[in-house]
């Protein structure tokens, strides 16, 4: 968590230099990323799948939270009708179909990428294909330091901090962390000891299905919605897993805000297309940085340097 | 040498492991065919592991990881096949071979979910010396990770005893161990025998010495017979020898 603040600190500091950088705009995109990317790595570091359904899980989040508004909801309840109906899309995905497929990674991606177009299509189907728009909940926007603060995107900032510290204290200090790691880290010890995996890992990927569903509704608003809304944020998402490592809820912190707030800060200064080939650049750069460091999966994380 | 055996509590006062025809599909290049085995509380039985570890898979597919056929009972009470957590619910535990941990998970983690698997069972069966759970205190807030090898194996047996078992079955629980916790080791299956029914697999005879002399081996069809060496059938009655 303090690795957040330093580099939100950081990002500050960054925008501060190079003047025509808004520095909210640096920190509102370094929260998106973490946060389209919470589920995917969530599923990916304690069960070892990879989701290419998680743009679908945020479209359909996106829809639901539409869905609620046009019926005159509120936004808590857009949110919450969301992380319900992901949730329990990504129970039924894992009890259908992934549980079936344990031991075949290859068959469990393919597994995903299906239901993902299922789910697009669905979409398509039943709000239709043209673009609609859910409207800006808070709509007010803040002055602060010189800088436009829109009031809904600093509630997706607030919200991304709030979901990364709940997360980071389930999985570490809860009875239910406990097992997830344990589950995690050696199933079948796990199931040697009487814990029912299987629920475990439903659970789980329910869990990181509902994020995704979560953030599909907090950045709703943002942009207005098509069928095709969920897949520009799989490639973001997926760069953040990639570059934080399984496991570690610290290092997706640091890699969401390090990539999304240099391409947010790239923008302003080179543009939005040559920042997103930068950006790209970046991962590629500082995976081989990283490279000589093992990955490990969640059941192993807190292990101590030497081992 | 020879104790008393503490009486089995069913009615029926059948042994409270009874295995019937037991056979391990994939079991590895030996046969595994046609098991029968009776193991009661306070009865400590040492299998010999045989070529490619048949002895494990025998373990294994008693607490229902493994593909088997034929009838497992705990009590009288049918443990169905291939349901490892309704196995561990009946308190049937294995303790898988090499000390296996969640590398991740401090000591008390561990204990803590053992205790849970059984469903809140609290009944934990000691080490009478109390040197396990001796260590165990001392390292509660260290990862597994952080143990050496043999202290990982004591806490693999300690989460086995935190489940309250009343049938174990330990894989080479020896395997790796350093000498000076053999003893403890050795501790550990006697306070299991106490009240449960233990399976030992062991590689060789010594090994398997040091708990029981009801020594048991697989002959050629893959089904288990007494050990050459060892008086296992006289010990049937015998009890406990350690």
């Amino acid at each position: 968590m303090s690795s957040l603040a330093m580099h939100a600190d950081m990002a500050i500091v960054l925008a501060a230099i190079s003047l025509p950088v808004d520095a909210f705009a640096v920190v509102s995109l370094a929260a998106t990323w973490v946060l389209v990317a919470l589920g995917l790595h969530l599923t990916f570091g304690l069960v070892g799948i990879v989701n290419l359904a998680h743009g679908s899980f945020l479209l359909v989040g996106a829809y639901v939270a539409l869905a609620v508004h046009g019926a005159g909801g509120t936004a808590a309840a857009a949110g919450l009708a969301a992380v319900v109906v992901t949730a329990l899309l990504g129970a039924v995905m894992d009890i259908g179909l992934l549980r079936r497929l344990q031991a075949r990674p290859l068959d469990t991606l393919l597994a995903t990428f299906g239901v993902g177009i299922v789910l697009q299509q669905a979409v398509r189907l039943l709000a239709g294909p043209n673009p609609q728009a859910v409207p800006d909940p808070i709509g007010r926007r803040l002055e602060f330091a010189g800088m436009i603060v829109p009031g809904w995107r600093l509630l997706i900032v607030l919200s991304t901090v709030a979901i990364v510290v709940v997360l980071q204290v389930l999985i570490m200090r809860t009875r239910t962390g406990v097992r997830w790691r344990a589950v995690a880290g050696a199933p079948e010890l796990a199931i040697a000891i009487g814990i029912d995996a299987r629920r475990t890992r439903t659970v789980i990927v329910a869990v990181g299905s509902g994020l995704a569903g979560l953030a599909g509704a907090l950045l709703a608003p943002l942009s207005s919605l098509t069928p095709q809304y969920g897949t520009r944020f799989l490639v973001p998402a997926f760069l953040v897993v990639l570059l934080g490592r399984p496991g570690s809820l610290g290092g997706l912190v640091v890699a969401g805000v390090v990539l999304g707030g240099s391409l947010a800060a790239a923008q302003f200064v080179i543009g939005p297309v040559t920042a997103e080939i930068a950006v790209i650049g970046l991962v590629v750069v500082l995976l081989r940085l990283i490279r000589g460091v093992p990955m490990r999966r969640a059941g192993a994380a807190n292990v101590p340097a030497q081992h | 040498m020879k104790r008393e055996r503490p009486r089995s509590p069913t009615p029926t006062d059948r042994p409270l492991l009874r295995v019937h025809g037991l056979s391990v599909h994939d079991g590895g290049e030996t046969p595994i065919a046609g098991i029968e085995l009776e193991v009661d509380v306070g009865e400590v039985v040492a299998l010999l592991s045989g070529d490619g570890n048949a002895g494990g898979a025998v373990l294994s597919a008693l607490v229902g990881l493994r593909e088997r056929s034929g009838q497992v009972f705990v009590a009288d009470q049918e443990i169905a096949p291939q349901d490892p957590v309704a196995a561990a619910r009946a308190g049937i535990l294995l303790a898988p071979q090499g000390g296996r941990t969640f590398p991740g998970l401090t000591v008390a983690d561990h204990l803590d979910l053992a205790g849970e698997g059984r469903g809140g069972a609290t009944r934990s069966v000691l080490d009478p010396a109390g040197t396990i759970e001796a260590l165990m205190q001392a390292r509660g807030r260290q990862t597994a990770a952080t143990l050496s090898g043999g202290e990982r194996r004591l806490l693999a047996l300690a989460m086995v005893a935190r489940a309250a078992p009343r049938v174990v079955l330990l894989d080479e629980p020896t395997e790796g161990i350093a000498r000076e916790l053999l003893r403890d080791c050795t501790a550990a299956v006697r306070a299991f025998a106490a009240n449960s029914a233990v399976v030992i697999v062991e590689r060789d005879l010594d090994l398997a010495r040091m708990f029981t002399r009801r020594i048991l081996t697989f002959d050629a069809a893959g089904a288990i017979v007494p050990a050459p060496d060892a008086p296992g059938k006289q010990q049937r009655d015998g009890g406990v020898s350690l």
